[in-house]
């Protein structure tokens, strides 16, 4: 689907249109009942709003100049680093307070582990384990963070 | 600036200081070696150490590390052909050739001595231009203040490569993500969904981290390929005579082009690099040499990153306009401290001022020991494959962020940006406007609010106060230039080699 799609249309032009596109109607949606006040007095809304309809503008610009210049597909896009990386930050955030530094340093390790080409368990294994001493020594011990090192504070 | 510049060298001479500016140096090298780890990425991963650092001790070692990866990225072109960063991209073409004839050893040293007399000199530049800069913003009021950032993001965007719209969709992106939080002026929540963590804005650092850190590693996965790189031996660190006849004055021009191009907003290294290589092409004798290792086309490029890194700083510090990327980066940095960075920091903190441009001076001096005596010891990190390196990046950038306020709202935040950045990247649109518009933002509004207050909402007041007026005239002036063909095609000319 994407490949004939992109046969025709300019995809990063056509991409960047959707990504300002979104942020401009959820900065107008989300922003509507701020006071935009006056020129001479601006509300909060003002600016925000302001920017919003220009984001939407520069929107519509670049979608209709990704049907008239020159064809372009995206660059090669790999779903397996872009979403277990994404799933490993969002994996950090959810077990830090729970389970404790350790058990987050290796289970995040295990999962960006498998992002990249041929799983070695193994050298994944020694890897975390160091970088959960290391992280313990120079976060715990030596900035003297407050992180839970085992279990919830 | 004599008496100014000893002020500075007490400050940074202090054993503490001293200590983090050898630091900074130290992984600045590190990541400049490394081909997969840029200086934007680690400075946005080491923001949060910096918080807990007295300001000038912090703002030293992320400076070393900026001007650090200049030094070290150059070890990786010349010995593998990879660039380390992309201001190195040039010493690639000749450098990896004279170290294919065995030279290895006289173009490193070119570049690492190119690079300290280029560093030194970048220095004073700042030390003399620094003053008098900021004795003419401290006459701005705000209608003065927002012409001259309007201008500055607008050459951001054109001195920067890829789409002119993209850059300025970024930009504004970038504002509006910074309107988050509470409105300082009216008290209103903007954007805040009820979140309290949202009330003092989205943070800074978790943004950076996302947009460069996170994003990094993934496009880097993307591109991983297996095989050990080659590395050629480095051999004997000295050149000859005849060498030393012939760098010199490419070195000089170098320094010139380099300390230019830096001071403009989105120049910094990349683009001094290129220019350079560019003239001394042009100008040289041996024009048959160049692409098969012609001492110059290293001594002026290498000479030319470092010194824009350095005069990189004058926007920022002098008129509290960052220039690039990096620069809003080390703003977020001053902010987060308190410091509002711009003509005040100068009088109000001259320890900061002064004391962080003479730690250039003395980590120039740190990073010639570093790149040259100890090479041996740099090439061997030059074999950690990145399988090994990207999960402790991941690791610190996630942690980094958590010990900000402790708080695991903001690695979400992080990992939401990371997704943002990562689209914008395949849409060919820059992180770095993005950020120049997050960190400008909110100041922009507030000048703008009050340029209009001031004429009563008529927005004929840029116009008719020459200051301002003469800044957007330039700014205009820089769009309608980059538009027309001719230029663009030149403009893409330019960025062609970095691709």
């Amino acid at each position: 689907m994407i490949g004939t799609f992109s046969l025709r249309v300019n995809a990063p032009d056509l991409l960047a249109a959707l990504l300002f596109g979104v942020f401009g109607l959820a900065g107008l949606w989300f922003g509507w009942d701020l006071d935009s006040g006056s020129a001479g007095e601006m509300g909060p809304g003002y600016l925000p709003k302001a920017i919003s309809w220009l984001l939407l503008a520069i929107c519509a610009i670049l979608a209709i100049r990704a049907f008239l210049a020159a064809p372009e597909r995206l660059d090669l896009i790999r779903l397996r680093p872009l979403t277990l990386i994404l799933l490993a930050a969002v994996l950090f955030a959810l077990l830090l307070e729970r389970f404790g530094l350790v058990v987050t340093v290796v289970a995040t390790v295990f999962l960006s582990c498998l992002s990249a080409g041929r799983f070695r368990p193994l050298r994944t294994a020694i890897l975390a384990l160091g970088l959960a001493v290391g992280t313990i020594l120079l976060f715990v011990e030596l900035l003297q963070q407050p992180i839970p090192v085992w279990g919830p504070p | 600036m004599i008496e100014n510049l000893l002020l500075g060298l007490g400050v940074a001479a202090s054993p503490n200081n001293l200590l983090f500016c050898f630091i900074g140096a130290l992984l600045g090298t590190l990541i400049g070696i490394l081909p997969g780890l840029g200086p934007t990425a680690t400075i946005a991963m080491l923001l949060p150490f910096t918080y807990g650092l007295d300001p000038v001790t912090g703002l030293i070692m992320l400076a070393g590390i900026y001007y650090g990866s200049q030094y070290g990225g150059s070890t990786t072109a010349i010995l593998v052909n990879l660039p380390g960063e992309v201001s190195s991209v040039v010493t690639c073409i000749d450098g990896h050739k004279m170290a294919l004839q065995g030279r290895a050893g006289a173009a490193l040293t070119v570049a690492a001595l190119g690079s300290l007399t280029a560093g030194c000199i970048a220095t004073l530049i700042i030390a003399a231009w620094g003053p008098p800069l900021a004795a003419i913003a401290q006459k701005f009021s705000s209608p003065e203040y927002f012409a001259l950032m309007v201008l500055g993001l607008a050459m951001a965007v054109v001195l920067a490569r890829g789409s002119l719209l993209k850059g300025v969709g970024s930009i504004l992106l970038g504002i509006l993500v910074g309107c988050v939080g509470i409105d300082v002026t009216s008290g209103a929540y903007r954007y805040t969904f009820g979140q309290p963590v949202l009330f003092d804005g989205i943070g800074f650092a978790a943004v950076a981290m996302g947009v460069f850190g996170l994003v990094e590693i993934i496009v880097n996965l993307e591109q991983l390929h297996d095989g050990q790189p080659r590395i050629i031996p480095v051999g004997r660190l000295w050149f000859t005579k005849e060498d030393f006849r012939r760098a010199w004055g490419a070195v000089l021009r170098g320094t010139g082009v380099g300390s230019v191009l830096g001071i403009l907003p989105g120049g910094g290294g990349a683009l001094g690099a290129f220019a350079s290589y560019a003239l001394e092409r042009r100008i040289s004798r041996n024009r048959k040499e160049f692409g098969n290792g012609a001492i110059e086309g290293v001594a002026g490029p290498e000479s030319a990153n470092n010194a824009a890194a350095q005069t990189s700083f004058i926007p920022l510090l002098t008129l509290g306009v960052p220039s690039n990327g990096i620069m809003a980066l080390l703003m977020g940095a001053m902010l987060i401290q308190g410091i509002s960075p711009g003509p005040d920091v100068m009088n109000q903190r001259p320890d900061l001022f002064w004391g962080l441009i003479a730690s250039m001076l003395i980590g120039n001096l740190m990073l010639v020991i570093i790149n040259l005596p100890l090479i041996g010891i740099w090439v061997r990190f030059l074999r950690i494959p990145y399988e090994l390196l990207f999960p402790s990046v991941l690791l610190v950038c996630c942690l980094g962020v958590y010990t900000l306020n402790n708080s695991t709202f903001e690695v979400l935040l992080t990992a939401a940006f990371a997704m943002v950045g990562y689209v914008m990247r395949k849409a060919g649109a820059d992180g770095a406007p993005f950020l120049l518009g997050l960190v400008l933002g909110p100041q922009m509004e507030m000048h703008l609010r009050r340029a209009m207050l001031i004429s009563e909402g008529d927005p004929t007041i840029f116009l008719s106060r020459p200051a301002s007026a003469g800044l957007l005239v330039v700014a205009v002036l820089l769009f309608i230039l980059a538009a027309m063909p001719a230029s663009r095609a030149a403009r893409d000319d330019a960025f062609a080699a970095e691709e």
